[in-house]
């Protein structure tokens, strides 16, 4: 049975599944046991969710017009290729 | 390779045929282009300089001056698959120079630490429970609004490489080549800022009260856990 220091040691490497097999077969027999270490993971998956949401980290309104009336501005430029 | 690197590596596979394509066309004249190649990353190229510089006008100012960069030393791009990360590498070095010249006493923030691989043992002391938390809940603008805050409280060096990772999906290696650090330091630090969240948060979502009384007593909450 693998220790809670060496579960939490290795909880990214099980939530990216970059342990092999054996490891995560004791990872998971160990979060079957333990609740700190599952509500750990559980919680740490869900921000990973809600991170990878578009709507998490949001854009100024307007950003994406003035990124490109800059960039057509700089195109437009006669020494550009 | 991280979780959402894996997913969105088939996602990309899609839409690579288009992109090496436009590329291609950009190279041989077609300038206005550079528009619709650049159109999918813009966003990424916001969070990303967000994640080193704060202040929103410095933020803009630099994804425009990276992205003019882009273009302009778009035939530098070796591998026209890795446009994302050839792009984003552009918008961190941008604003790392920015952060430089403005803040000089930051300079090493990003640095790499030889002494930091061997230290990944990092545990929260404490941390959310969101068991309770269903996972078709987790759109709530309530938990967003606590992840940003808890994401813009991270040290620099944790926050980039979360970003980077865990918002915008590359790779382990893509990410070590772009901060110029080793695979081994990325890992360290996306582990370190995981578990730096899940600390940070804990104090919004009102820990049960077994673990806020252990706390106020001083105890480690993994004390009583089953070893």
């Amino acid at each position: 049975m693998v220790s809670c220091k060496a579960v939490v040691a290795e909880l990214s490497n099980f939530l990216d599944r970059t342990v092999d097999a054996e490891l995560r077969r004791k990872i998971e027999r160990h979060l079957r046991r333990c609740v700190r270490c599952s509500t750990l993971l559980d919680s740490a998956r869900k921000v990973l969710i809600i991170s990878g949401d578009d709507r998490t980290f949001e854009v100024p309104i307007g950003y994406s017009d003035r990124l490109h009336e800059y960039l057509a501005a700089k195109l437009a430029e006669p020494d550009h290729r | 390779m991280t979780a959402g690197a894996q997913q969105e590596t088939s996602l990309a596979d899609s839409s690579q045929t288009g992109e090496r394509d436009l590329i291609r066309r950009i190279r041989a004249g077609e300038k206005d282009l550079f528009h619709a190649l650049l159109r999918p990353y813009e966003r990424s190229m916001y969070s990303v300089i967000h994640s080193i510089l704060p202040n929103p006008a410095d933020i803009e100012e630099v994804a425009q001056e990276a992205a003019f960069k882009a273009y302009l030393h778009l035939d530098q791009l070796a591998d026209e698959e890795k446009f994302k990360a050839w792009l984003l590498r552009i918008a961190v070095n941008e604003a790392q120079t920015r952060r430089r010249r403005d803040r000089p006493q930051l300079y090493d923030a990003l640095e790499g630490d030889a002494a930091e691989e061997s230290e990944g043992d990092f545990r929260p002391r404490q941390f959310a429970d969101w068991r309770d938390w269903p996972s078709d809940s987790l759109d709530r603008e309530e938990l967003r609004t606590a992840v940003r805050d808890a994401v813009a409280k991270l040290p620099e060096k944790y926050r980039v490489v979360f970003v980077l990772a865990d918002v915008e999906s590359l790779s382990y290696e893509q990410i070590a080549a772009m901060l110029a650090l080793s695979v081994a330091n990325v890992k360290t630090r996306l582990h370190r800022a995981r578990m730096k969240l899940q600390e940070s948060l804990n104090p919004a979502f009102r820990p049960r009260m077994t673990d806020h009384l252990s706390l106020l007593k001083g105890m480690n909450p993994w004390s009583r856990a089953r070893r």
